[in-house]
């Protein structure tokens, strides 16, 4: 775990796996957690959404910092794109910002998913219990 | 005045017999709500608003919004304050506005770690008391 600090949006922020100092990126497990949503939520994947999917499925409060600082640190990756919808009433004419997985997202997850797979290759299920 | 919509003066609400579709605010004194058709499914947050017609515990309070351009750069500032009035929304229909209004707080203080940092934090507020107690 190391911290990441640059002169961007919410930039005090912790990145799991070391990627920044790797010769690849490595996805840290809430940033997994966040692609997962986006692409389990689809076109409708924008904050409030993403928040309450992740809150659920993690058994935890998230927070809309937090949610922000990981998308903010995959956009800057190329790992997600981002588009400003429009402005709905009920948010006082606010608009939304939908978030999409790209190419380069979709590949890393597939990393994360067969690192895992090749730590866990071997064992035999309920190993770990 | 159509019959689709309802106008709610200060904290009255006053409900028409359908569904609420949309919620708008239009000035600081008045909202307007338009009304959907029969089947629209009523958003959850604004259940118990048509029940009550209580509908100004659910607006933010605008403090959270003018501490926003000081927090977040211009290009999240609307999706995050959207998002902050749409949860608070939810939240003061479901638990109450006292508790919409902790969270709320806990969100921005979070929001203001996160951009300058703890220790930048702690160094302003400690500075503060220094000053406050004249040491």
């Amino acid at each position: 775990m190391d911290l990441e600090i640059d002169a961007g949006f919410l930039s005090c922020s912790r990145t799991n796996g070391g990627g920044y100092g790797m010769g690849r990126y490595t996805l840290g497990e809430f940033e997994q957690a966040v692609l997962l949503a986006i692409l389990r939520l689809g076109s409708s994947a924008y904050g409030v959404p993403i928040r309450h999917d992740l809150s659920e499925r993690l058994g935890r409060p998230v927070s809309v910092g937090a949610i922000y600082s990981a998308l903010e640190r995959l956009e800057r990756k190329g790992f997600v794109s981002s588009w400003t919808g429009g402005a709905t009433a009920e948010r006082g004419g606010r608009a939304k910002r939908f978030y999409r997985v790209e190419a380069p997202g979709v590949r890393a997850l597939e990393a994360a998913r067969a690192a895992t797979r090749m730590l866990w290759a071997g064992l035999p299920e309920g190993a770990s219990a | 005045v159509t019959k689709s919509r309802i106008f709610v003066p200060g904290q009255n609400g006053y409900r028409y017999n359908k569904q609420i579709a949309d919620l708008v605010k239009e000035s600081k004194q008045r909202w307007i709500i338009d009304l959907g058709s029969d089947d629209y499914d009523l958003p959850g947050a604004l259940r118990n608003v048509a029940k009550t017609g209580d509908l100004a515990h659910l607006i933010m309070p605008e403090i959270g919004q003018k501490l926003l351009p000081f927090i977040l750069p211009k290009k999240l500032r609307a999706a995050v304050a959207g998002d902050l009035a749409e949860d608070f929304q939810s939240y003061a229909a479901q638990w109450g506005r006292p508790y919409a209004l902790g969270w709320l707080w806990w969100e921005l203080a979070g929001l203001c770690i996160r951009r300058f940092g703890p220790t930048a934090i702690i160094t302003a507020v400690g500075m503060w008391f220094r000053q406050k107690i004249g040491w």
